[in-house]
């Protein structure tokens, strides 16, 4: 009954998208083709009127099982964009702290006739576990699941790669910061080599690296110097205060001594490095306010990305549930 | 059945274009619509010399056939000026059912609102679906249930006949 | 079920195997009231009331299951005694040594001696409650240790609950060195598992899930060694998972440590690469490892080293319906047990010998009873199996409560034909 691994429920009978839950797993031609048309998208939000009809008469639902407006509003532009309707709901943790509650919560919005579900969750493989006990036809895209996958930021992450730099082929990435409990770092180092960087780096103290993390292909580092040697890309990680309670790290002050992003360590990069980061950012903790500002910097461009890459993956993901359940009116 | 030169149709749609639809001084904008219209109106804006820059207009996500068919992947973008007051000389290769125009004067209508559109198409196949007419035409042709036309480019330009099995192809 | 008393039973033809004695040979049995009273020829004026053929069939010594969890009482909805030990029954098990965690926690007589009355009415397997070594499981005081091994209690345990310091540790140890009494542990430090709800590994890091790390067990192990050392005690140490465990275990037996160790059947089975998909099935506690800890434990098996028990932790529906982290832990068993086990021997990765031997007389032997042989004037506890037959595992045909069966919709080899428990038939296909 269980499929292999936790990708091959992404993909209908034609191997095309029909859920985005992580970017492990999927072919270069699909993450590939997830570019393009987000690529196509961007066009569309140049324009006065920023709406295209694809999803008119299709209900998506956010489901926030843990709060975080700015992902959530991003969806929400996005699937308005692409003229759904939609509607926002913000479950409290605590609300659903048996599965039972978790899946009651999904059969009542069944029952609603919703045609989409993007949801955020705590636990790693939630998006996942929806995806597996939902009524067929109806998509699941993953907002981010615990500790396990973001792969909408990370494929507007590589959007944004991409029109700065061409191409994967030959690219050199460094990810700084909290590896351990960034579901974005593992969805970007998936994403990073399917589409064919070469030399794809992990820099933070050890506490913060998990264990095996070669494993995913990538070579990891303790040390700025070394680890930003010859980088085209750097990626700062967000990191939360918490960290510095539960005996991971000494304190803030260490941290960005050694893995902060100052204009003398990001010299470590090639002269044409991008500086990115998902947000938000925490100016002194993680990076120098001088980068996060700087020329290197494509932080904004990644926030504007943000909107097309999910109307990108709303839009193939819809499409690839094969029949339509709610007709349109 | 043979298949009529494309480079004939062309000479003949330029030369009516240019003289039902260009007698005033209007501000005129060439639209083509991916892929094989945007070969057509390449050629046309070619031959009637027309100082804007061509369109370019890909319907994808407009199309009303989405939820069966899903979106194309190869998605090109569509390239648009400002529309606001012009006349826009739409062009596609093969009318048919008559929704790719459909689809392709609702996203105009999401760039602005031009003051006319005139609709240019190499062939008209007939089987039309919606109450949309081609002010231009090549030439007509009447085809069989199971056929269909394609054009191929954008150099050179060549019509071809083509036996489906399928129905619903949209041209 | 009724039990009709069964005085004089024949066990004709049936090729009895019983590593322990070196019984390999085709022989027939025969059973007065709770005890084999000739192996070969019939006694004298033998009638029986109950002929069993057991032609092409292969007879083994009851099995006996050092830790399972039967649902009674507290949790109606996972299990109950009568539906745990029937499930059992039907796996060839004849006894079963049961957890203290229910709802109240084992650790008064009252609550030993309810299991076994009602585990007697049932009339399936013979069940020997393991009591709790702390008052309420909390790891804090010592529960009625004397009261409770008079009352039957076979071992006592504090199970995966924590002690509050390695100090209440070393006293429950002390206190029960006095009184004999066998102690089961099941190595773990909570802080360094950090919740963690599967191996940590290179499996764990691409899940984004929190991995437990091999230093829980060993850490902890190692602190219950030395207290076993210090104190004497005879301790048992409970579902193993890894190389290093193993290692340290017989390294301990070395020094002439009175210790002993079983692996749960899982664990030789299933490796932390199974938990992919999410496979809330795979969340179990202890953990599933790597595919070396896996390897090294079976070689334990097959070298006669650790017995091997169920770790039947029967769930409803909901328990298992959550993201992986969310769903309770642990798997329902006993229905697939001997099915489970055969399929280790079938793939050749267990010897019938270690196989047989790891859930018959090593586990008698880790309990100090005088169970799992087929020899003359002992109890009557048997199996009688089909290796060539084959069982398919459906919802439908489960006994069990639980839900949580992780072979469902699979065929496993060998079918359990009949069970004999005190000479009384409780099972037959």
């Amino acid at each position: 009954m269980s499929p292999i691994d936790a990708s091959s429920i992404q993909l209908n009978e034609e191997g095309r998208l029909k859920h985005f839950l992580t970017t492990e797993g999927l072919s270069r031609e699909i993450l590939t083709e997830i570019l393009d048309t987000a690529n196509s998208f961007i066009s569309t939000q140049e324009r006065s009127v920023k709406t295209v009809p694809l999803l008119r008469g299709k209900t998506v639902v956010n489901l926030f099982f843990e709060n975080s407006t700015r992902t959530r509003s991003t969806f929400e532009l996005a699937a308005k964009r692409l003229s759904a309707n939609i509607l926002n709901l913000d479950i409290a943790r605590s609300a659903t702290s048996k599965g039972e509650t978790l899946m009651d919560t999904l059969w009542n919005l069944e029952s609603m006739y919703s045609d989409m579900f993007v949801v955020r969750h705590a636990d790693s493989g939630a998006a996942h576990f929806i995806a597996q006990h939902i009524t067929p036809n109806v998509a699941v895209i993953n907002a981010g699941d615990g500790r396990h996958a973001h792969p909408t930021q990370a494929m507007l992450d590589m959007l944004t790669i991409r029109r700065e730099k061409g191409a994967f082929e030959n690219l050199t990435v460094a990810i700084v910061g909290d590896i351990l409990h960034s579901r974005v770092a593992r969805s970007q180092i998936y994403a990073l080599k399917t589409l064919g960087a070469t030399d794809i780096r992990v820099i933070g103290p050890n506490t913060l690296i998990p264990k095996d993390i070669e494993s995913l292909g990538v070579r990891a580092f303790n040390n700025m110097q070394q680890g930003l040697k010859g980088a085209d890309v750097v990626i700062m990680l967000r990191l939360q205060k918490e960290r510095m309670e539960t005996a991971l790290l000494p304190s803030e002050s260490e941290y960005y001594r050694l893995f902060g992003l100052s204009t003398d360590k990001l010299a470590y990069a090639n002269s044409d490095a991008i500086v990115m980061h998902p947000g938000p950012i925490n100016r002194g903790v993680e990076i120098e306010s001088a980068v996060a500002d700087g020329a290197q910097s494509v932080i904004l461009k990644q926030v504007s990305n943000g909107i097309p890459m999910r109307m990108a993956v709303m839009a193939m993901a819809m499409s690839g549930q094969t029949t339509t359940r709610q007709e349109e009116v | 059945m043979s298949l009529p030169q494309p480079e004939q149709l062309l000479e003949e749609m330029a030369s009516q274009l240019q003289s039902q639809y260009m007698q005033n001084n209007e501000d005129i904008l060439m639209v083509g619509i991916h892929s094989g219209g945007a070969w057509v109106a390449q050629e046309l804006h070619k031959r009637l010399k027309l100082k804007s820059e061509l369109g370019f207009l890909d319907i994808s996500f407009y199309r009303d056939d989405f939820t069966q068919k899903g979106l194309n992947p190869q998605v090109k973008g569509s390239q648009l000026t400002n529309i606001e007051n012009k006349t826009i000389f739409l062009v596609d290769d093969v009318i048919m059912s008559g929704r790719t125009i459909r689809a392709a004067m609702n996203e105009l209508f999401d760039y602005g609102r031009p003051n006319k559109i005139v609709l240019a198409c190499l062939l008209d196949t007939g089987k039309r679906e919606l109450p949309i007419q081609a002010d231009v035409v090549g030439e007509v042709m009447n085809l069989k249930a199971h056929e269909r036309i394609k054009l191929s480019g954008p150099s050179p330009l060549v019509l071809s006949l083509a036996s489906l099995s399928t129905e619903g192809q949209e041209a | 079920m009724l039990i009709q008393p069964q005085n004089k039973i024949a066990i004709l033809g049936g090729h009895v195997f019983d590593p322990a004695l070196g019984l390999d040979e085709v022989l027939d049995i025969f059973i007065e009231n709770d005890t084999i009273v000739a192996l070969g020829l019939a006694p004298q004026g033998f009638h029986p009331v109950e002929t069993i053929s057991a032609k092409g069939k292969m007879i083994f010594p009851g099995f006996i299951d050092l830790n399972a969890f039967l649902g009674e009482p507290g949790f109606n909805q996972k299990g109950s005694i009568a539906s745990e030990t029937q499930a059992a029954a039907r796996s060839g098990i004849t006894t079963v040594c049961s957890t203290p965690n229910s709802q109240p926690v084992v650790d008064s007589a009252t609550l030993a001696n309810l299991i076994q009355d009602k585990a007697h009415d049932a009339g399936y397997c013979n069940v020997l409650p393991i009591g709790a070594l702390t008052a309420g499981l909390k790891g804090e005081q010592l529960s009625n240790m004397y009261a409770l091994k008079e009352a039957g209690c076979i071992a006592l345990s504090n199970l995966d609950n924590p002690f509050k310091d390695t100090r209440v540790a070393q006293q429950c140890y002390h206190y029960a060195m006095g009184f004999d009494i066998r102690v089961f542990v099941t190595p773990l430090d909570t802080a360094l598992a950090h919740g963690g709800c599967m191996h940590e590994g290179p499996t764990s890091t691409r899940l984004g899930l929190a991995g437990t790390p091999l230093s829980a067990e060993t850490s902890s192990l190692a602190q219950h060694l030395i207290l076993c050392e210090e104190t004497g005690i005879k301790l048992h140490v409970s579902r193993i998972t890894s190389e290093r465990a193993l290692k340290m275990i017989l390294d301990a037996q070395q020094q002439g440590l009175s210790v002993t160790a079983d692996v749960a059947l899982g664990n030789l089975l299933f490796t932390d690469e199974d938990c992919l998909a999410y496979d809330s099935l795979k969340h179990v506690t202890p953990v599933y490892r790597s595919e070396s800890d896996r390897q090294a434990l079976l070689k334990a098996v097959n070298d006669g080293q650790v017995s091997i028990c169920s770790n039947h932790r029967p769930h409803e529906l909901a328990a298992k319906m959550a993201p992986f982290a969310a769903t309770e832990s642990g798997v329902s068993v006993l229905d697939s047990f001997a099915n489970a086990l055969f399929s280790l021997v079938k793939s050749q990765q267990l010897t019938l010998k270690a196989a047989i031997t790891a859930v018959t007389s090593a586990p008698a032997k880790a309990i100090g009873q005088n169970l799992g042989e087929l020899s003359l004037e002992k109890r009557a506890d048997l199996c009688i199996v089909d290796m060539n037959g084959q069982s398919q595992v459906t919802l439908e045909s489960i006994i069990s409560k639980g839900h949580n069966n992780p072979w469902l919709e699979q065929t496993l080899p060998g079918k359990v034909m009949c069970t004999i428990n005190g000479g009384h038939i409780v099972y037959q296909a």
